[in-house]
């Protein structure tokens, strides 16, 4: 049996519509205002979120081992993968363009993957329930930020188009790179941060079953 | 629906719908672990094997950048570039596509394609925009090869192209230098692809290469020769220019032709050898492919034979004398003329020129068959001399021998000093002629001779207008005359009247009427 917090809306057979905010019995099945459907948490929360962030692992390796930009000039090929542009930026000596790309690309989805996964975990152990709260609304808030690299990609691969002279082709990494951004988004967008609550209380009450 | 609204003190059984069922959104880390493992797949599948070439100098080759191109087509990246463990040279690493893999074979040629002006022209211009890149020519063999040298100069000639590769030796290198064109009647025809420095004999070797459709024309009897530059004649016509093509001006340029046309000679397999002359008039200088030093020992005066004299064979010149000096030789007790000479057998023969071992052979068996060696007189003017090679049938045995370490070739036959000789005894045997008592009775016999010719002289003045003799004479042709002029007229008159032998001559009456005239 699902144990919900006992002084929440859940534990009083209260839901919350996904759409219009309506609380509502449960019991109804559906949002006697806007008629979607009603769940006390978001449907297999934890699932979905493990599935997104499992993907997001996955993809993020081919994201920093492929070339992310591919430069076609008259003076010859040339392509680049993140890691390998941050690199080039630091060598030239442009220390903040390089801290900036290193943290929008590298650091933060690294970051939110092991956030999103601490919050996973913490949502069965109910352990440090505020902290994780605060997690997650960081999560959630520079997730976007990421998309940075992808937007430069994209608009570069957009201007710079002179032929033979110069062209920009976005390579398989940036399409990687975009997965996993919109996959780590998609996975905080699925954990539904009231398991964690529910966790604390079962962790400071053991259900009695 | 009122009475289903909750409250605090009644709360509703929430519907609980069995847990722990698997969701369909695992889906996606499926799908993502397909994308990853394809990515993975594409990225190794396209990434061939790695190869390690050898340069002298990494000159503008960077890593992670400068490509390996094959007739243009990207078929690989310059992955690392260090120094070698023994600091001469750089190891460049490179990875290649997978559709590279077939070209990395054993004779596969790789060089770097930089900005070059040399004899070959000015090649790489497009380099100095795109930056230098590894240029790689697939060989014709099949054997995998992943360690290679690389060239530090590009390879005129491609390997596989059909032709014929020639070898091409001289004395100066001139402005000829790989890349050099070659022409036959100034149509390119190939081109030099090396030149190598023999310092042993201090002779230049160039690697040339001679296209397919020109192939056929070098022959034998071919001559290679330079036609860098310009070539100015003063002759009797007036002063000739010359001019080579524009790139034979300036990259230097070799021809060739067959100059004794009559003689059709066959033709030539790859690896054959030629002389490279400086000019067309050259070619008729007498030049050594591979000549063999030997010493000649004459007993005589050696004078009028100078340095550069010519060796010859019943008249065709096959070397050349070296030296006249008895530094070659100063301890023989007779004093023989130590004389030097060069020679090339292979001029008259068809021995193989690789090594000189088979023309040392050709010279002994031929000393042996009686070849001699002998000074003769080339020019009666100046007595400049000639050593003279042939056979002599009643030489006495001898061979090839050895002295002070020059081999030496035997003399004999009719050399000046016999010359000498004879002719000093021929003037001792006019010496020993009785010349003075010869010239006495030659002058009593004169003497008797005049006295005679004084008395024909008398003799003849008988006969002379005044003499008695001829006024006697001339009286006897006067009579002699008018008798004949009376027989002359007698016999007309017979003639006319034949019967006035009979009846006299007739008076001076006409013939009677009905008498029938003549």
């Amino acid at each position: 049996m699902k144990a919900f917090a006992p002084d929440s809306a859940a534990a009083r057979g209260l839901a919350l519509c996904h759409v219009c905010y309506l609380a509502t019995p449960v019991n109804a099945g559906h949002c006697p205002r806007c008629g979607s459907r009603l769940h006390l948490r978001q449907r297999e929360s934890l699932q979905r979120t493990w599935a997104f962030t499992i993907a997001a692992v996955v993809l993020y390796f081919p994201a920093n081992l492929l070339p992310v930009l591919r430069v076609e000039s008259f003076t010859g090929d040339y392509q680049n993968t993140i890691l390998g542009g941050v690199a080039e930026f630091w060598q030239h000596g442009d220390y903040p363009v390089a801290l900036i790309i290193f943290g929008a690309s590298v650091v933060i989805p690294v970051l939110k993957i092991i956030a999103i996964s601490a919050l996973c975990l913490a949502s069965r152990t109910g352990r440090r329930a505020r902290t994780m709260t605060r997690i997650y609304r960081i999560t959630e808030l520079i997730g976007r930020w990421s998309m940075v690299d992808i937007f430069v990609v994209a608009i570069l691969v957009g201007v710079v188009q002179l032929g033979s002279t110069l062209s920009i082709h976005p390579g398989a990494g940036a399409l990687s790179f975009a997965a996993v951004v919109i996959l780590t988004m998609f996975a905080a967008m699925s954990f539904d941060p009231r398991l964690i609550w529910d966790a604390a209380a079962r962790a400071e009450d053991p259900p009695q079953l | 629906m009122a009475e289903e609204f909750p409250s605090k003190s009644q709360p509703l059984k929430p519907v609980v719908k069995p847990g722990h069922r698997l969701s369909p959104i695992w889906i996606i880390p499926v799908i993502a672990a397909f994308l990853g493992l394809w990515l993975a797949w594409k990225y190794f599948s396209e990434r061939g094997p790695q190869i390690v070439v050898r340069f002298e100098t990494a000159e503008g080759m960077v890593a992670n950048k400068t490509p390996v191109m094959c007739r243009s087509v990207n078929v690989g990246t310059v992955a690392r570039v260090e120094l070698t463990d023994d600091l001469k040279g750089v190891e460049v690493t490179m990875q290649m596509t997978s559709e590279a893999t077939r070209l990395l074979t054993k004779d596969t040629q790789i060089w770097v394609v930089r900005a070059r002006y040399d004899a070959a022209g000015i090649s790489g211009l497009s380099t100095i925009l795109s930056g230098n890149y590894v240029e790689l020519e697939p060989g014709l063999s099949t054997q995998a090869r992943r360690r290679f040298t690389g060239l530090e100069q590009p390879p005129v000639t491609p390997k596989g192209v059909p032709g014929l590769h020639i070898t091409l030796f001289t004395n100066e290198a001139g402005s000829i230098a790989a890349g050099a064109p070659i022409f036959y009647k100034g149509l390119s025809a190939g081109k030099i692809e090396s030149r190598i420095f023999h310092p042993e004999s201090g002779k230049i070797e160039f690697g040339a290469f001679v296209s397919e459709q020109f192939a056929p024309l070098v022959r034998k009897n071919t001559k290679f020769w330079n036609i860098s530059g310009i070539d100015v004649q003063l002759g009797a016509n007036g002063m000739q220019l010359h001019v080579g093509s524009l790139e034979s001006l300036l990259a230097g340029g070799i021809t060739f032709g067959q100059l004794d046309a009559a003689i059709s000679a066959p033709p030539v397999s790859d690896g054959a050898s030629f002389i490279l002359y400086d000019s067309l008039s050259d070619t008729k200088k007498f030049v050594m492919r591979n000549s063999l030093p030997y010493l000649l020992l004459f007993t005589g005066s050696v004078r009028g034979l100078n340095q550069d004299a010519p060796v010859e064979f019943r008249g065709v010149r096959i070397g050349t004398v070296n030296g006249v000096s008895f530094n070659y030789l100063p301890d023989d007790p007779d004093r023989r003329v130590p004389v030097l000479v060069q020679i090339d057998p292979t001029l008259i023969t068809n021995l193989p020129t690789e090594s000189t071992e088979p023309a040392e052979k050709f010279v002994a068996e031929a000393v042996r068959n009686g070849l001699r060696a002998s000074l003769k007189i080339g020019n009666y003017l100046t007595a400049q001399m000639y050593v003279d090679l042939d056979f002599q049938k009643d030489a006495p045995a001898a061979s090839v021998t050895e002295v002070a370490g020059y081999q030496v070739i035997p003399t004999g036959g009719s050399s000046l000093a016999e010359l000498t000789d004879k002719a000093s005894a021929l003037l001792d045997k006019l010496q020993a002629l009785p010349l003075e008592e010869t010239v006495k009775s030659a002058s009593a016999a004169l003497a008797s001779i005049k006295a005679t010719v004084e008395d024909l002289k008398k003799t003849a003045s008988g006969y002379g207008e005044n003499g008695p003799l001829y006024q006697k004479l001339s009286e006897t042709l006067r009579q002699l005359d008018e008798t004949l002029n009376s027989i002359r007229s007698l016999s007309d008159s017979i003639e006319r009247k034949p019967n006035s032998l009979i009846f006299g001559k007739p008076g001076r009456v006409a013939p009677p009427k009905g008498t029938p005239r003549p």
